[in-house]
């Protein structure tokens, strides 16, 4: 069979299977040459779950979180029971079939404490991800798009951020116990999980304005911009439908990035005390009380709480970077 | 009256200039570069004018600005009539739907995120001609030579001569009376060139639309247009029908461009005579006194360093900008 009837062939058979759904193959005009055809985001799923350790990544972070969100069934202990002298009495036990982690200094079950902080962790780190992701491309699209005095403008409210010493700027605001916005209205307390949230996602939007007003000022040179413009588009309808869609993959990557570096932060910062306060549990927290039992019987306090931390972090990058892989247009497999 | 009439436009870029302050201070020379010298030009509705010159003589700045994708320094660009160098909101976007513009480079002119027929349904869209956009998108892409089924694919499942073909489709999406065609052609194949070419020669025989089309190679120009103009640094410096400009060039510059135009008949081929020019395009931040080829021009003589040749018809019928000539034919 020529290769040209195989073309016809795989072409028909593919339109017949596939229909409009998108996988068919056309002969290009000039030079027969097989084009194979594929949804986009269809491309860049295959891509990114051939990426062996980003699949495994995003599979175990899948799993912690339903762990997080199941946490009441995988473990029947209380997180925080009151210390009656039963709870007392069960303190200090190491890893067994009751408590699979084992119990605390005071006998409450560190596996129940662990999944209620991975909960808050989880919390912390896609929130901080979605609104700094919001501020920032907002930012980052007025003035990549505008140019000019509002880009000025912008980038140096932007610069500003970059500069204030952020670890500082959190210890002060756990200080503060009934925050307001100049009097205007309230804020959550900076050591509650929604203040934390809107103090990290203040404090770390700037890399993604950075990014998109980048992304932006290439592809506003492109021809099909000047298309739009030419056609009479406006400045919404360009960075809705030109300029956002074409920058998703660096906003998605650094998004993603931008999980595991919420979790750690708040990790530490639960760590140092001026983070969610007892009796709130946080990965922190759980690794602050066990700080003394390194080298000790107990060990396994510290080990488990910090084995989940790395893990999701771990996990994030992994999906950030598997995610940056799959969504290189120019890496085409 | 002619469809497109151009006075005297100019455009002028700023220099990149040193943060520190060393090279060229602005308002002094050198901090400006013109693009486009007092270029004045007429198109007729239904006529193709075509413009040649090297890279960087100005010749894509110029589409932009009757576009008014690049608002130009000073001139006057009239459509019908109508001044449109200073038109705004309303009245520029009514204004778009008449002109419009075919891209060299087919794969970054249209947008790899978008549909065939999101593009295409886009300037009917922003000009709030939502109703029958789906017909009216089939009939687009029949219209140059594609299946209306393709309209659900994405450019990249395209050739670039397809991909050419869908940028000429969004153009002439608006029934606009003239497209600027910006070298539409020399990033395609010589075989798909063929091609495209015809198409637009097919479109405006059935469309009656004018085209201004922009490229640097002489013989896809003299294939499809009526009349050319040639622009050296930023000036027009010769104009006229084009069997005229390419039977009979009068500037030292088009004589010169005409010469390397290889002859597909191989005893003409090596009997050719060709004029290689000498040295570079001078930088048009500090263009040469006078007229702006004397540089590489071996006809060259002192009027030529004093005064700028203007742009005028002399007794032959012939608008050229160059003192010899037009003193030649004037003695005749």
């Amino acid at each position: 069979m020529s290769s040209f009837d195989e073309h016809r062939q795989i072409r028909e058979s593919g339109a017949a299977i596939a229909g409009s759904v998108g996988s068919t193959a056309l002969i290009d005009e000039a030079t027969s040459e097989l084009v194979i055809v594929r949804s986009q985001w269809r491309s860049v799923a295959r891509r990114f779950f051939h990426h062996r350790v980003a699949t495994l990544a995003l599979l175990i972070f899948i799993l912690l979180a339903l762990a997080a969100l199941g946490a009441n069934f995988i473990s029947p202990y209380d997180p925080n029971p009151p210390l009656t002298a039963s709870v007392l009495s069960s303190a200090r036990e190491s890893p067994s079939a009751q408590h699979l982690f084992g119990t605390d200094k005071l006998g409450r079950d560190q596996l129940s404490r662990i999944l209620v902080a991975l909960g808050q962790s989880l919390q912390v780190g896609l929130g901080v991800a979605l609104l700094s992701t919001i501020i920032g491309v907002t930012v980052g699209s007025l003035a990549g798009f505008y140019r000019g005095w509002i880009d000025a403008l912008l980038m140096r409210f932007t610069d500003l951020f970059l500069v204030l010493p952020a670890l500082a700027v959190l210890l002060i605001a756990a200080k503060n116990p009934e925050p307001s916005f100049f009097g205007l209205f309230d804020l959550p307390p900076a050591t509650s999980t929604e203040g934390m949230i809107l103090l990290l996602a203040a404090l770390g939007w700037m890399p993604m304005a950075r990014i998109v007003r980048g992304e932006y000022l290439s592809l506003r040179e492109r021809e099909f911009v000047e298309a739009a413009r030419a056609a009479g588009a406006g400045g919404p309808r360009i960075i809705l439908r030109h300029l956002l869609p074409n920058s998703v993959g660096p906003i998605v990557v650094f998004a993603t990035l931008e999980v595991g570096l919420a979790i750690l932060t708040e990790a530490t910062l639960s760590f140092l005390g001026a983070g969610v306060q007892i009796p709130a549990i946080s990965l922190g927290n759980l690794i602050a009380d066990a700080e003394d039992t390194v080298g000790t019987d107990l060990a396994y306090l510290i080990l488990f709480p910090g084995l989940v931390l790395f893990l999701i972090v771990l996990c994030a990058n992994f999906i950030g970077d598997g995610l940056r892989d799959a969504l290189d247009p120019r890496a085409r497999k | 009256m002619a469809l497109l009439e151009i006075e005297n436009l100019t455009k002028d870029f700023d220099a990149p200039t040193s943060y520190f302050g060393s090279g060229p201070k602005r308002g002094q020379p050198g901090a400006l570069i013109r693009a486009v010298d007092d270029v004045s030009l007429e198109i007729s509705a239904g006529e193709t004018l075509g413009v040649v010159g090297e890279s960087g003589c100005g010749k894509s700045t110029l589409g932009r600005m009757i576009l008014r994708l690049i608002d130009p320094t000073s001139g006057v660009i009239r459509f019908n009539g109508q001044e449109i160098q200073n038109l705004q909101g309303r009245a520029l976007r009514n204004m778009r739907q008449r002109i419009q513009i075919v891209f060299q480079d087919p794969f970054s002119s249209l947008d790899p995120r978008m549909r065939v027929q999101e593009i295409l349904a886009e300037p009917l869209i922003v000009q709030g001609q939502k109703r029958n956009a789906a017909k009216r998108i089939s009939e687009l892409l029949t219209m140059v030579g594609l299946d209306p089924a393709f309209g659900g694919r994405y450019p990249h499942e395209f050739s670039g001569g397809q991909r050419q073909r869908i940028g000429i489709a969004r153009a002439l999406a608006l029934n606009p009376d003239l497209v600027v065609l910006d070298e539409p052609v020399s990033a395609l194949d010589v075989s798909i060139q063929a091609q495209v070419l015809n198409l637009l020669s097919e479109l405006q025989n059935n469309l009656g639309v004018a085209f201004l089309f922009i490229a640097h190679d002489l013989a896809v120009v003299h294939h499809i247009s009526d009349r050319i103009a040639v622009m050296y640094l930023g000036r027009v410096i010769e104009t006229g029908a084009a069997n005229q400009i390419y039977s009979d060039p009068q500037h030292p510059y088009t004589k010169a461009l005409l010469s390397a135009v290889p002859d597909p008949n191989p005893q003409k081929e090596r009997k050719r005579e060709r004029i290689v020019l000498s040295g570079d395009l001078p930088s048009s931040s500090a263009p040469p006194s006078g007229c702006t080829f004397r540089t590489r021009c071996w006809l060259a003589e002192d009027i030529c360093a004093a005064q700028i040749p203007l742009l005028v018809m002399n007794p032959n019928g012939r608008q050229v900008a160059c003192h010899l000539v037009n003193a030649r034919s004037s003695s005749d």
